[in-house]
């Protein structure tokens, strides 16, 4: 990959207006995008969770342009992060494309009748640039509509600077049953510091989307702050999955909300395994009666690394559900914290929300915190909260090695079967290649 | 030593929390023999199982030595015995949350057999012990009777296929039909000239259908007295206080 245009370092004004100069975008983004840089600098940086105050704003570069092609030779690449490429067993054209180095052509080719498939039943499938050129009535409309700048402190950086990710429509009653890999079917070339993904699923249509890869993004740039909103109409369907394995220098600290009208369900599936610090708080709005929202996550905090991760779930209608399983793992000093709120409303009468959090902590020096938050505001639901924190079973492990499985090996079948609940849910190429990720940390944290 | 010996002990000792378990056991195993160790409950007999296999909180006093197959042991880690051939069943097996016995079994024998085989050998050995076929397609023992672990634990012995094999009480909790079973499959796949097999019960029950080349028998934490397949059933009319 080729950067063939660079911004100034900092966060000005003038930067801004570059950006969205350069992406030719329509007057009101330019506004949007100055007053969510005004919001930035009032917001304070969150008070919970890591120290953000390391982070210099002033010091990135806030937009890149780069060519796909000549692609980066394959021998710029680490050899750490490729020698764990291999160790994953993914193919060598995807791990070029991990990479950054494949070609526009190589994807395009493997995707090009999936996609024809999509266009013809009118599903909308888009980087967010194009999305926003093509479709602006549509755009525009659900465009920060569930997360906007003032939300957070990095969702107004976001607001401000953002550029890539993905924009997705399906229209009504449209069913896709086969996940869809964003990289590969958008053809980014690798996730950008401030992308931002929208996506609407329209009544009664169904979509199972996966953000994100469990082999190491390489990145240069270490702060990324993404922003996905999704809206799940009536009666739709909606899964979201992200395997995310940040080179071990990013802060990741990312805003993902749902919007969930009536009958309709959102699934959110997080795993978290790179990355310096994370804070991630996925997020359904059961705004309709009868609304359903799942987050299951999963975390692996090894030496250096806090995850700081949960879930907000906020019942605003009757008869809502939801439903939280939350792993994490902690190990080589790692910390992992479980954040979480489920709020109920007046209005949400007989909703039923149950959480459940499951710590796995590898040995003594590495942590792990749990901070559970209810506000009921009525009578006539049914929050259900469990917590529970285990150590290696000394037992199972001898139980395995008598049967010949070194302490490694047997360690990782256990830290493995501990993830299970949510590896089962994705598909199963990203599910061994996490849980081969799981025993690659391990074995790296014994050596 | 004699290059038919597959195991010898030499003066085991062990002690937990000041009382004495095992009381300088010596004891020589020959290849391709099947034995039985018979004693009252807390004479020692599963705690010396634990000791040959090397449970680290099972570690013998000093001056204790164990050889197998002409190789010193003593000491060595557990899962480096397993990969040597000893096989110890456990008594009472965990419930595992999500590795089934094809995983485990995976893992174990990365190096030597693909998954596909594996399963293939399961369901069929599963078939062959009488298991429900949707019980090894759980995690291991996870809602799995008594009866059920011990076939299990004999399953996983015949796809790692050891030379030396320690059944622990595999026969305790059985009802007659799966004690029919498990003794058939006992029969069928390890009592056979390369393996040796090391049989501990504390009943007669099962020497029904399995007859043992040698009879030992264990009380105090000493191995007391031995014998044939006849001094069996004689501390089953007599019970073991006539010793």
């Amino acid at each position: 990959m080729k950067t063939t245009f660079q911004l100034a370092k900092g966060l000005t004004e003038d930067n801004i207006r570059q950006i969205w100069q350069r992406k030719k975008e329509p007057q009101w983004m330019l506004e949007f995008r100055l007053q969510a840089l005004k919001i930035f600098y009032k917001l304070p940086l969150p008070k919970w969770g890591p120290n953000l105050s390391q982070i210099n704003f002033e010091d990135f570069s806030y937009y890149q342009e780069v060519t796909t092609t000549p692609p980066r030779s394959w021998e710029d690449i680490p050899t750490e992060i490729k020698a764990t490429y291999e160790q994953l067993g993914l193919p060598e054209a995807e791990q070029r494309f991990l990479a950054g180095i494949a070609t526009q052509a190589e994807s395009q080719i493997l995707y090009k009748s999936l996609r024809r498939q999509l266009q013809k039943r009118g599903v909308i499938f888009l980087s967010i640039g194009e999305g926003l050129k093509k479709h602006p009535q549509l755009f525009r409309h659900y465009f920060a509509s569930v997360i906007p700048p003032t939300d957070n402190k990095l969702a107004a950086l976001n607001s401000a600077a953002w550029s890539g990710g993905s924009f997705v429509y399906v229209p009504p009653g449209v069913k896709i049953s086969q996940p869809i890999q964003a990289y590969f079917l958008i053809n980014i070339p690798s996730v950008g510091q401030f992308e931002r993904t929208l996506i609407i699923v329209d009544e009664g249509a169904e979509l199972n989307y996966i953000e994100g890869c469990s082999a190491p993004l390489y990145h240069q740039s270490s702060l990324h702050a993404g922003v996905v909103e999704v809206i799940v109409k009536a009666g739709a369907k909606m899964r979201y999955t992200t395997i995310q394995n940040w080179s071990k220098n990013v802060y990741n600290l990312t805003t993902q909300r749902a919007k969930v009208y009536q009958n309709a369900t959102m699934e959110w599936i997080d795993g978290n395994v790179g990355s310096r610090i994370t804070m991630k708080y996925p997020c359904c709005l059961l705004v309709g009666k009868g609304a359903k929202g799942y987050v299951l996550s999963l975390s692996l905090a090894s030496r250096g690394q806090y995850h700081d991760t949960g879930t907000k779930i906020f019942h605003l209608a009757a008869n809502t559900s939801s439903r939280v399983i939350s792993k994490s793992i902690s190990l080589e000093g790692g910390r992992s914290s479980y954040r979480g709120l489920v709020y109920t409303s007046p209005q949400a009468v007989n909703s039923k929300s149950s959480v459940s959090c499951d710590t796995l902590i590898l040995d003594p020096q590495s942590r792990s915190d749990t901070y559970p938050t209810m506000q009921i505001k009525n009578p006539k639901s049914l929050i259900r909260h469990e917590a529970t924190v285990s150590v290696l079973d000394e037992k199972k492990l001898t139980y395995l090695m008598s049967r010949g499985l070194s302490r490694t090996e047997a360690e990782g079948l256990l830290v493995t079967s501990f993830a299970t609940p949510v590896t089962q849910q994705i598909p199963l190429e990203y599910a061994s290649e996490l849980n081969k990720l799981i025993k690659l940390e391990m074995e790296a944290s014994i050596g | 030593m004699s290059k038919k010996n597959l195991l010898e002990l030499e003066n085991i000792n062990l002690t937990f929390k000041k009382k004495k378990i095992l009381e300088g056991v010596s004891l020589s195993l020959v290849k391709g023999k099947s034995y039985v160790l018979m004693g009252p409950n807390g004479s020692g007999k599963s705690s010396l199982a634990k000791v040959i296999m090397g449970y680290s909180s099972y570690q013998p006093k000093k001056g204790a030595k164990i050889i197998f197959q002409d190789q010193e042991i003593t000491g060595l880690d557990i899962d480096k015995r397993a990969r040597l051939g000893i096989f110890l069943s456990s008594q009472s097996p965990p419930d595992f949350d999500g590795i089934r016995v094809t995983d485990l079994l995976q893992t174990a024998l990365a190096d030597k057999k693909s998954y596909l085989q594996i399963r293939k050998e399961v369901e069929k050995l599963s078939q062959e012990l009488q298991l429900d076929p949707t019980l090894i397609k759980k995690p291991l023992n996870q809602a799995a009777s008594g009866g059920e672990r011990k076939k299990l634990e004999l399953l996983q012995a015949a796809i790692l296929d050891p030379t030396f094999l320690i059944l622990d009480e595999i026969d305790t909790g059985v009802d007659v039909d799966a004690l029919k079973t498990i003794s058939q499959f006992i029969k069928r796949h390890f009592f056979k000239a390369d393996k040796t097999l090391f049989l501990i019960t504390h009943y007669q029950r099962i020497l029904e259908y399995l007859t043992p080349g040698q009879v030992l028998v264990m009380k105090a934490g000493r191995i007391i007295k031995s014998g044939n397949s006849s001094l069996a059933k004689l501390i089953d009319k007599k019970g073991y206080r006539w010793i």
